[in-house]
């Protein structure tokens, strides 16, 4: 009987994981960036957050304005 | 810190996706994985990327003084007597401090210059017509860009500048930029660099100082206002190392042709010396003495009225410029600069 609980309630902790994730589905199937989205490339991009923590500094120019 | 707007991916070129211009490995999960052979400024190979769907560009670009930077070369050879362009000892001393100023397809249409440290113009998203300040005088700023938006302090702005109207492109087109005359090595050489006189031709007649200096006269010789002149030069932090000053001077035309000319032409002193490239190994330039040290300049500060234009209160009509102060004379010469500019001066 205890085991017959225990997958019971495995089972439903796993339905809840599956619809919470599909909740959390960050791009709808109608958003026009849903290909690019999909695009490890822009969801680094795009995201100003995550781009501050991992950013290399760029060196520092003199700032000289050149030709004319 | 490479930021892209989420407005650029639905763009024309956003949705090529990134790899497309860039490579990289989009299903890796950390950035040294996902940037293996990364392509940071595709268009450094114009030929492989751009001209692609770009072929007619991508050719006169070339061959454009903005790709080639071949005015800084012709100008040292004809002072050091020879050809330094593909000297392998001089090409990464001179990609160093001059070619930061190579302009790219990238580096107008979608970043700004390298030389002011990039980042994109507007976060990706590509230009059809160059931000005025964030890119074209981010290279062309000291000078140029300081006169036209009014910068310099007291000296009015150019007349041609209204804000999001009258912008670089306006005289400046594309067709120009993107491209030089066959053999050009001046931008003054290009016979498709703008002339004031392109658009202002019917004012030949409109009084009668036009009447009587038409030709003769550089436009800027009335209608610019002083302007900056560079008296120090950064090759290896050597050579002149003075301070730009302001002034306004003119002199006998040192690049007359069919193009320009001109017999009297606004002049602007560069900030060079015999020992200029002294940290490039050219301990001198022999030829120093040949080219003019005061250059055929086009300020770009341009009125109407100007010091030289209204002549309230004077004697007569030309008192404020015949034998004036204007005049650049041997008396403004830096002695070692004498020679080089005996040509051009004027006297009182």
């Amino acid at each position: 009987m205890k085991s017959l609980s225990f997958y019971v309630l495995l089972a439903f902790c796993l339905v809840l994981i599956a619809f919470s994730w599909q909740c959390t589905e960050k791009y709808p199937a109608n958003d026009t960036h849903i290909v690019a989205a999909a695009n490890g490339c822009v969801n680094c991009h795009t995201n100003a957050d995550l781009l501050k923590k991992v950013a290399t500094p760029l060196p520092a120019t003199n700032g000289d304005a050149g030709e004319g | 810190m490479v930021l892209v707007n989420e407005s650029f991916l639905s763009s024309t070129h956003g949705q090529f996706g990134c790899i497309a211009c860039h490579n990289g490995d989009p299903e890796a999960t950390d950035k040294e994985a996902a940037h293996l052979n990364l392509v940071a400024r595709p268009s450094d190979s114009t030929d492989v990327f751009c001209g692609g769907c770009h072929p007619g560009i991508m050719e006169k670009h070339q061959s454009s003084l903005h790709a080639t930077q071949q005015g800084y070369f012709a100008l040292l050879e004809k002072r050091l007597g020879r050809d330094v362009s593909s000297d392998p000892a001089i090409q990464p001393l001179f990609n160093k401090e001059c070619g930061k100023c190579h302009a790219s397809c990238g580096q107008c249409h979608v970043s700004r210059p390298i030389s002011t440290g990039g980042g994109f113009v507007k976060g990706h998203n590509f230009l059809g017509e160059p931000d005025s300040k964030l890119n074209c005088t981010a290279c062309h700023g000291s000078r140029v860009g300081a006169e036209y938006f009014g910068e310099n302090e007291g000296i009015a702005s150019d007349v041609h500048w209204i804000p999001n109207v009258k912008r670089c492109a306006f005289c400046h087109n594309a067709e120009a930029m993107h491209g030089s005359s066959a053999g050009a090595a001046h931008r003054y050489d290009d016979e498709d660099m703008v002339r004031c006189e392109d658009c202002h031709d019917n004012a030949k007649e409109a009084n009668q100082f036009h009447a009587t200096h038409w030709g003769d006269l550089a436009c800027q010789v009335c209608h610019s206002q002083p302007y900056k002149n560079c008296n120090g030069c950064h090759t290896g932090g050597q050579g002149i190392t003075g301070s730009s000053y302001i002034t306004f001077k003119i002199a006998k035309n040192p690049i007359k042709s069919d193009n320009r000319p001109y017999k009297i032409a606004v002049v602007r002193h560069i900030p060079i010396v015999r020992d200029t490239y002294a940290s490039w190994g050219i301990a001198d330039l022999p030829n120093f003495d040949s080219v003019p040290t005061w250059k055929y300049a086009t300020p770009h500060n341009i009125q109407r009225w100007t010091a030289q234009t209204d002549t309230t209160g004077s004697a007569w009509c030309g008192a404020k410029c015949h034998g004036s102060e204007y005049f650049l004379t041997l008396e403004d010469l830096n002695p070692d600069e004498v020679e080089a500019n005996k040509d051009i001066v004027l006297t009182r």
